[in-house]
């Protein structure tokens, strides 16, 4: 177990530097510097170039990118062009706001998707079987973003149940801690399903398959000859012995945390790594893409990871092989 | 009863599929004016879906939308327009002016007519998918092979790059590239293609390492085949079915990320109506003209859950696993 971990890690490092690195000279090989300030004809061009070189820009290729990685390594991302604050200060006061919404979207993920599941697969082939099936694909079918905008049309627009934007009401850090939660918990309702209920339909259909082929196996029908309720056959037994596949996709729904949230986060103006990453973007500000770039592909990566650990604890086959 | 249920889902995703491919090819035939015409930027700003105005042509060829129009002597007309009435002399008129029309879907905020737009952004992001996934299917399928047979090292090499390409998430990767490259049309369809052709790969990839294991590949080589000729009319050919029906679900995908594409901005760039950039034009008006971001958004969720029904019925009519009643 020991040597296995290991040499996974050494590969999830090896793919975190791939990444890096492709991103790093996608980045400076592409046609046209750092927009911004650094090409505005505006500005005096000794203060442009002393920019370029404090921000070591007109070092050769081979050599911002030696310090790049010396300074990665070392965990300094250097300092935001367009926010003239350490990217290390951007990233981080983005992401607790990111992590909050990507909670709560796979709480609506897991929770809803469970629940869908497990009843298809109750009486699999029935009418409502069928209907779940559908109704799956057609939510799976549904960009966030544009669910997203829809929500706001109808629930806050419409009938203004929830805000339709950002992370908590104007002057909320008056209100007393409870009414600033529900505050919050208010702001994160829309954005949440959003994102979760489209997940939760692709969810829903691996608990079903999942679940109708372990129905289908002999201890089922043992536990069911014992006089065992069906509730808890389905629950106690069927679902357990089907949770090995599933923790696997509770890995992989955690790598794509980050990046899930994307578009959700500018239709929501939610103040997360989303938002800050497509800014960054819009703006060439290098030093924050390379960041949430490395930010989010090492999610990706050790969410498999925590993907391949979660499918050896819950099924002894896997480890022993 | 699973058989049918999947041939329900085959026939209702071939259907629209169908349709939608139907209308994206028709769409200029369809319709009386073309997507980009500004009909009457003021008076015809925001209507909404079902309005009928009467469509007044200039002699410069612009257009305006009267609410009225009566004729005045002399061949001039006098028409009511956003509730005031407006005197236009006859030289001021095309032959023909008056032309009541019905906007079924709305109008947009420069007065264009958002079904036409619709149509147009039907043609862009259908052929946008398709083109990008038929590239996707190339590289991957080559890159599959080159793993597959190419020995030790090459598989090595080329799955650890699909790795790291798989490692970004999609959207992610296709913004940072579209951001870099410039966007438009051409940069879209690269970049979905870039980063589609990983799945293709490794699914191709075990399917030959599959097929190569199986009596028949080992007939054809002991016969004395030659490998080229062994792989390209035994093995490539047998390995394909999976990488269609996949094909399918992928197009849903791909259409999925370059709506978001478009939608963020760095996608296909207005002019030119995608449905991404319309719902992006929509979210501006949102509290005002609901219909320019909800039909848009509506064409997309048919056209990707056409694709994905086509995909999940394909691949419960060829699995002869998923057929068995269960």
């Amino acid at each position: 177990m020991g040597r296995y971990l290991l040499r996974r890690l050494a590969a999830c490092l090896l793919l975190v530097w791939l990444v890096l690195t492709g991103t790093f000279f996608l980045l400076h090989l592409a046609p046209g510097g750092p927009g911004g300030a650094l090409e505005d004809p505006r500005i005096p061009s000794e203060q442009r170039l002393r920019w370029r070189e404090l921000w070591g820009l007109d070092e050769p290729l081979a050599a911002q990118y030696a310090r790049f990685l010396g300074a990665a390594l070392r965990g300094e991302w250097g300092h935001s062009f367009q926010h003239h604050r350490p990217v290390a200060a951007v990233v981080a006061g983005a992401l607790p706001a990111t992590l909050l919404l990507a909670g709560a979207a796979l709480g609506v993920e897991w929770t809803a998707g469970l629940l869908l599941g497990v009843a298809a697969a109750r009486r699999p082939g029935s009418l409502f079987d069928e209907l779940l099936r559908f109704l799956s694909l057609l939510l799976y079918s549904l960009p966030t973003f544009w669910l997203g905008l829809m929500a706001v049309l109808l629930f806050s627009f419409r009938w203004p149940l929830f805000p339709p934007s950002h992370l908590a009401s104007v002057g909320a850090e008056a209100l007393p801690p409870l009414a600033r939660l529900a505050d919050l918990g208010a702001h994160l309702v829309l954005p949440a399903l959003a994102i979760g209920l489209p997940s939760a339909a692709a969810l829903a259909r691996f608990v079903r398959g999942s679940l109708v082929e372990t129905l289908g196996q002999e201890f089922v029908l043992a536990a069911r000859a014992r006089g065992l309720s069906g509730r808890r056959v389905l629950w106690g037994h069927a679902l357990r012995a089907s949770l090995a596949p599933l923790s696997q996709l509770f890995g992989l729904s955690l790598a794509f945390l980050l990046s899930g949230t994307l578009a959700v986060e500018v239709v929501f103006a939610w103040p997360g790594i989303g938002r800050v990453t497509f800014d960054a973007l819009a703006a060439r500000d290098y030093p924050v893409v390379l960041a949430t770039t490395a930010l989010s592909a090492t999610m990706v990566v050790l969410g498999s990871l925590v993907a391949d650990l979660l499918l050896a604890w819950a099924d002894p086959r896997v480890r022993r092989a | 009863m699973r058989e049918r249920g999947g041939r329900r889902l085959l026939l209702t995703g071939a259907g629209l599929a169908a349709l939608l491919l139907a209308a994206a090819l028709a769409g200029p035939a369809l319709l009386p004016h073309a997507p980009d015409t500004q009909l009457d930027p003021v008076a015809a700003r925001h209507l909404p879906p079902g309005s009928t105005r009467l469509l007044v042509t200039l002699a410069d060829g612009r257009t305006l939308a009267a609410e009225r129009v009566a004729p005045l002597p002399g061949g001039g007309l006098r028409l009511t327009r956003l509730g005031r009435e407006q005197h236009l002399a006859a030289s001021e008129l095309a032959d023909a002016p008056v032309r009541p029309t019905r906007f079924l879907l709305g109008t947009d905020r420069f007065g264009r007519d958002l079904a036409a737009r619709l149509l147009a952004g039907a043609r862009v992001s259908l052929a946008v998918g398709l083109a990008a996934v038929a590239i996707a299917l190339t590289l991957g399928i080559a890159a599959g092979s080159v793993a597959a047979l190419g020995g030790r090292w090459l598989d090595g090499v080329v799955m650890r790059i699909a790795d790291a390409f798989l490692a970004f998430p999609r959207l992610f990767l296709a913004l940072a590239a579209a951001a870099f490259l410039g966007p438009g049309l051409p940069t879209a369809i690269a970049v979905l293609a870039a980063t589609g052709w990983m799945g293709v790969a490794r699914l191709v990839r075990a399917e030959l390492l599959s097929l190569e294991g199986r009596e028949f590949a080992f007939a054809a080589r002991a016969s004395g085949l030659p490998a080229g000729r062994i792989f390209l009319r035994h093995l490539l050919p047998n390995a394909l079915t999976p990488v269609f029906v996949d094909a399918a679900l992928r197009l849903g995908d791909t259409i999925l990320i370059e709506a978001s594409l478009s939608f963020l901005g760095l996608g296909i760039q207005p002019p030119q109506a995608s449905w991404g950039n319309l719902i992006a034009d929509g979210r501006d008006a949102l509290a005002s003209a609901w219909w320019v971001a909800a039909f848009p958004g509506a064409a997309l969720v048919v056209a990707v859950l056409a694709f994905n029904l086509l995909g999940e019925g394909l691949r419960d009519a060829l699995d002869p696993r998923r057929r068995r009643p269960c």
